[in-house]
């Protein structure tokens, strides 16, 4: 029997759009975008992204797409002793905001809505925030169309999307399989391709990595998100003819969602595990502050976000501290997310959490492979996770990871480690003491995870993304 | 023969099915030959007025009186009942006009009619009086006060409903139902026949321009058709038997929402809905109010009508616009009121279970559904729901006011 020639398009829109070195979702994207780029297969491949306004598809050209995954391989920067990027716009931004004394928090803000949005519209949007009257005389048809939105009106049944699926020429053909893996809600327009595919017939094959916004919308930073979270998840069920979870944990809570809400299309669901192991090539520069790898030290390696839970590490700490119980000193690698307040309150108000704990950001996979080598162990107290790519890691290094109960962790760890209450800094406290003391514990758990660890890497992953990409004909 | 029929909205340009009521019950007695007048003391939110025989009284959502909301309509009764600008509108226009025929749509008015009676300016003997009744109002009120939370403050309001409406039937020469369940009701007031008028529909025929135009904004997308005033049991309805999400709808489908209800539906939606909001937004597209020849293209466009009503009197008008329109349609029970020959129907579906309701709605938008034909016998059914056939029982009161007043 001939075997149909598919084509896979791989939307890479979040990748051009991102700036730092790939983690968490965006490392699975470029992971795949890097494979499906320099396998050799019998499918054709070309990579697409959404213009700007999202109403466009186009394909990068071959060169693009290499200088874009160059890009993002070196997209890591020397830091200055506060670990603020030296030499970035980002990095200015920030620093002028310590310097006019503005909160983390909305420096953080801040730098993300100017990488995402450009200068220009940064511009406009502080204008706008800080001196509306100015912003109205300067933009007025900004602010007329606003006034002009009505709902009461027949032509609101006008939806564009619709339209230019139904309409438009495509490139897009029925032998293709589309495959998006990124930020889509920020950065597709799944509206669009269901249109798009509704008329031209291809297969999608998307991808769940949590259903964290609509099972504790009290982790993301708005409600606005979960809803338009909520969106996303409710157009790839009906968009996809094959959507990969990244845990069990991550199925059942899709399977769940589908029978919550009486989504009865036909789907194939499957739990494919993505990767675990850092990329040895990284060209990044390292740390550009002196640290001494000899010095004992625990790491968890996360994004700095309220559902991450360092504040409970901080708590532990403090703890610790006023029990005269001396504990390792704390690496915390990752980028400041969202609902850090506590955090920071906790952190700048003490001069002894500020001496032993460590923050770092835009570690490059290298840098990051040493410092796991060469931690104690690891601590991953997140509330809720869809997969915990931080405490795997953890174990391709042989490393012991204190887990919270959440239960994704838990499957990423293969049930090996300790788990701890998300919210209890005394049992935190407890354990970081009792692993870092007792060497042999550690050792009989190091001991079990040569044993029993089976890692994965990100090649495996792709290899079992493909196959089920292509679906089931051979 | 003179007519004066007396409402609490206008009938310039009707909108809501109490509007349209009227009007056909005017144009009805225009076509038996009689004179008639129709005034109105309404509230000032409608969209077009006769200044000349529309009283508009502006009291603040009806607070002052009784201190409830949704009761705008009490506080009118209680305002006509004694001398005030809105009584002398009425007076004057009763004294110029002369009626033979006094025909009150709804309770509201009645205290008009009855203050005159005591202060000897109108003779009963000379008049004919009828009460239009629309549905059993103190039972409807108690159901929406209830509904928003509203405790015992109600208590005494819902008294006075109730006493109105069963002095209104005792008194009145005739009372014209427009269900059997309502005159069953009112037999505990008076033991005299009842007539029976149902809603109806008029005859459309949708042009083929609105048809067009509905298409291309549509462009291929199914959808299901609900119309409705800004009356509270049509929003609460809407979420009743559809729930908070509407995420089980694939991306094409719509609900389309005609009419005042659109204002008010999302006010009604349950809490949780919000976090589905925008998918929901996506689904169900509220276009306001929109013309009679829209409405037709709408309708003629849609894969099918729903009728998702959970409570209120009275029978709902748009329940014999989805009959005539020979589309599949979904309704509760209770929006079924008055037209017991439902069960009859082809491609006429009742539940009154949200996920059965739903799971229909679905396989008609997505046409999972076989569709019948429609017999001969089953098209003369359907159409007995015209105003001109429901209607016919006016003809019958007619000849009793005739019969009454010693009239040729």
């Amino acid at each position: 029997m001939k075997r149909e020639r598919k084509r896979f398009v791989v939307d890479v829109t979040t990748l051009v759009h991102w700036s730092r070195p790939p983690v968490g979702i965006v490392r699975t994207l470029y992971e795949v975008v890097k494979w499906f780029h320099s396998t050799e297969m019998y499918e054709e491949v070309v990579f697409v992204k959404f213009s700007d306004d999202r109403s466009q598809l186009c394909i990068l050209e071959n060169d693009e797409l290499s200088a874009l995954l160059e890009r993002l391989q070196q997209a890591s920067f020397s830091l200055d002793k506060s670990g603020i990027p030296i030499g970035t716009k980002a990095g200015f931004l920030k620093r002028l905001g310590v310097l006019l004394k503005i909160k983390n928090d909305k420096i953080n803000r801040a730098i993300s809505y100017y990488q995402k949005n450009g200068l220009g519209s940064f511009i406009k949007k502080s204008l706008f925030h800080y001196y509306p009257n100015v912003y109205r005389k300067l933009m007025p048809n900004d602010v007329a169309d606003e006034s002009k939105k009505s709902d009461n009106n027949v032509s609101t049944l006008f939806d564009g999307s619709c339209y230019i699926g139904t309409y438009e020429k495509t490139f897009l053909r029925k032998e293709d399989v589309f495959i998006s893996l990124g930020l889509d809600w920020d950065f597709s327009n799944y509206n669009l391709l269901y249109f798009l595919k509704k008329r031209v017939g291809f297969e999608f094959v998307g991808i769940c990595y949590d259903l964290i916004p609509l099972s504790h919308p009290q982790y993301v930073q708005s409600e606005l998100f979960s809803q338009h979270f909520f969106k996303h998840i409710y157009y790839l069920n009906y968009v996809s003819d094959r959507i990969s979870c990244i845990s069990n944990f991550s199925k059942g809570a899709l399977l769940a969602f589908r029978k919550d809400h009486g989504i009865s299309n036909s789907v194939d669901i499957e739990t494919i595990c993505i990767g675990d192991n850092l990329d040895e090539c990284s060209h990044g520069v390292g740390l550009d502050v002196e640290f001494d790898f000899s010095e004992k030290y625990i790491l968890y390696v996360s994004t700095i976000e309220s559902r991450k839970n360092h504040v409970v590490l901080l708590k532990a700490y403090i703890l610790a501290h006023q029990m005269k119980i001396d504990l390792p000193k704390l690496i915390c690698v990752g980028m400041y997310g969202w609902g850090m307040h506590e955090f920071h309150e906790l952190y700048n108000k003490s001069n002894f959490l500020r001496n032993k704990i460590e923050i770092f950001d835009r570690v490059d996979d290298k840098t990051l492979g040493q410092l796991y080598q060469n931690a104690l162990f690891c601590a991953f107290p997140s509330h809720v996770e869809g997969w915990g790519l931080g405490a795997a890691e953890a174990l391709v290094y042989g490393k012991v990871c204190l887990i919270s109960n959440s239960e994704a962790l838990r499957e990423a760890t293969q049930d090996l480690m300790p788990s701890i209450e998300a919210e209890n800094e005394i049992e935190w406290m407890r354990n970081i003491h009792h692993y870092a003391t007792h060497h042999e514990e550690r050792k009989k758990l190091e001991e079990v995870i040569k044993q029993n660890f089976i890692p994965k890497s990100w090649g495996i992953f792709c290899e079992e993304f493909h196959d089920f990409a292509r679906g089931s004909v051979q | 023969m003179k007519v004066l029929q007396l409402s609490t909205y206008p009938i310039e340009e009707p909108r809501h099915g109490g509007q349209i009521r009227v009007n056909e019950i005017r144009n009805k007695f225009i076509s038996l030959g009689c004179d008639v007048l129709s005034l109105s003391i309404s509230e000032p939110s409608h969209s077009k007025y006769n200044l000349k025989n529309d009283f508009i009284l502006n009291m603040g959502g009806g607070k002052q009186t009784y201190g409830l909301p949704f009761c705008s309509d009490l506080a009118t009764s209680k305002i006509v009942g004694s001398r005030s600008k809105a009584f002398d509108f009425l007076l004057n226009h009763f004294n110029h006009f002369r009626p033979d025929i006094i025909m009150c749509e709804q309770v509201w008015l009645w205290p008009f009619i009855k203050t005159l009676c005591e202060k000897q300016l109108l003779n009963k003997d000379s008049h004919y009086i009828v009460y239009s009744s629309q549905n059993i109002e103190s039972e409807v009120k108690k159901d929406i006060l209830m509904r928003h939370g509203i405790g015992s403050s109600k208590d005494v309001a819902i008294r006075d409903i109730a006493l109105l409406e069963e002095d209104f039937v005792k008194t009145a020469d005739k009372t014209v139902c427009v269900t059997e369940t309502d005159a069953l009701f009112f037999k505990s007031y008076d033991h005299r026949p009842f007539s029976i008028c149902h809603n109806g529909v008029k005859v459309k025929h949708p042009l083929k321009n609105e048809i067009d135009q509905i298409r291309y904004l549509v462009s291929g997308r199914p959808y299901l058709f609900f119309c409705g005033s800004a009356y509270p049991p049509n929003a609460q309805g809407f979420w009743d038997m559809f729930g908070p999400s509407f995420a089980s709808f694939p991306p094409e489908c719509m609900i389309i929402v005609a009419g005042g209800v659109g204002d008010i539906l999302w006010n009604y939606a349950p809490s949780e809905a919000k976090m589905y909001s925008h998918v929901n937004h996506a689904i169900v597209r509220c276009i306001g109010m929109v013309s009679d020849e829209i409405l037709g293209a709408l309708i003629e466009g849609a894969q099918g009508v729903i009728l998702p009503i959970t409570f209120g009197g009275g029978s709902n008008l748009k329940t014999a616009e989805a009959i005539a329109s020979l589309k599949p349609v979904v309704a509760t029970s209770t929006a079924c009121r008055g037209f017991d020959f439902v069960d009859q129907l082809s491609n006429f579906y009742v539940s009154d279970k949200q996920q059965e309701f739903k799971n229909i709605s679905k396989n008609i938008l997505l046409s999972h559904l076989k569709i019948k034909k429609y017999s001969k016998e089953e098209r003369e059914l359907r159409n007995s729901v015209y105003w001109d056939r429901t209607l016919m029982p006016l003809e019958e009161i007619l000849l009793e006011a005739r019969h009454k007043l010693n009239v040729n």
